[in-house]
């Protein structure tokens, strides 16, 4: 009854049978819900959309508390800090990351990264960064360089 | 007859998330955007999944999407289409079984928690909790994605399960009857 089961003919592994359970649960289901019966919007979503939004208001008043004026540039490989530099001192620094993945780092009225050899490119289009609330983060290579406070207080809430 | 039909509207509908997926990454990324994210406008084709191939060939769906963005984009941006996918048709699955929302508040909640759980895999993957300063951006960003996805399937979904639910009528008539 499974059409999920064509892809692995006569093979009845677990896995299979799982998405046999999922397949009749959901056929199930999806004559109980009559979902061509459901309006594009209901009142209800109201709450939903006020939800979220309340939710991301919390979240930005957490992420501004979080801002202090920036002093130090912290370089994190796999979330462990392999190099702090100070962030008035103007200065150019190679970073090393995972899987071959090296790129620039450029401390000047902010922080930027040039010529990374990752390829996405996404660390370098970050851009300038100038307070302590955002970050540059270069997925490929497991780098992720913040801008960070004196005060402990980041840290506390964050863990 | 029948698992021939549904294996190929899952197959239509999984080409659909690949080609949405292919969209949104041709999208310009704003700088402030953390690498790997995306809106999630590819869960239209899983929201237009559920109601036509129900709730296992959307999940069908959601698995070949991760599969196409791991092979495309590499195994983390995969993992976090993987988490982002999961958790946003649980809550899908979730919302339409209550019956209280319409297709807008089903698809802003799933993005919502599509986009949550993205940042929450990018934080697994950077061991840093930080990427969730991100949050609230993302959560506006899910309101107004969540409303264009919505709509487009409350338009889209009716008129489309008529269409299925006479085309397959007319398919068991017709074999009966010959
Ligand atoms: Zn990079």
């Amino acid at each position: 009854m499974n059409f999920l089961s064509v892809y692995a003919i006569g093979n009845a592994s677990p896995i299979v049978q799982l998405l046999t359970v999922i397949n009749e649960t959901g056929d199930k289901m999806k004559a109980k819900t009559n979902l061509d019966k459901i309006p594009i919007f209901r009142k209800t979503d109201i709450i939903i959309i006020a939800a979220v939004i309340a939710i991301a208001a919390v979240s930005f008043l957490v992420a501004v508390k979080n801002t202090s004026s920036a002093n130090m540039v912290v370089v994190r490989v796999n979330g462990e800090i392999t190099a702090e530099y100070p962030y008035s001192e103007n200065g150019e620094y190679e970073i090393k990351g995972e899987n071959g993945i090296e790129l620039t780092l450029v401390i000047a009225d902010g922080v930027s990264v040039r010529s990374p050899n990752c390829p996405d490119k996404l660390c370098e289009k970050t851009g300038l960064i100038t307070n302590t609330s955002q970050s540059i983060i270069c997925l490929p290579g497991r780098i992720s360089i913040t801008l960070e406070g004196d005060s402990n207080e980041v840290d506390a809430v964050v863990g | 007859m029948k698992k021939s039909l549904k294996l190929t509207r899952c197959a239509l509908l999984c080409a659909a998330a690949v080609v949405l997926s292919m969209l949104e990454s041709a999208l310009p990324v704003p700088i402030f955007f953390l690498p790997g994210c995306r809106l999630g406008l590819a869960n239209l084709a899983v929201i237009v999944a559920i109601p036509i191939v129900g709730a296992g060939g959307a999940v069908s769906v959601c698995v070949v999407k991760s599969l196409f963005i791991l092979v495309a984009r590499g195994v983390m941006a995969g993992f976090m289409s993987f988490c982002g996918g999961a958790v946003s048709l649980a809550v899908m699955l979730l919302l339409f079984y209550i019956k209280q929302f319409g297709y807008v508040g089903v698809s802003i909640a799933s993005a919502a928690a599509h986009n949550t759980a993205q940042l929450a895999a990018a934080a697994l993957i950077m061991w840093d909790i930080r990427v969730f300063s991100f949050l609230w951006l993302y959560l506006l960003l899910s309101i107004a994605a969540g409303t264009v996805t919505g709509f487009v399937a409350g338009v889209c979904v009716p008129p489309l399960c008529k269409v299925l639910n006479t085309l397959d009528r007319g398919l068991g008539s017709g074999t009966n009857k010959s």
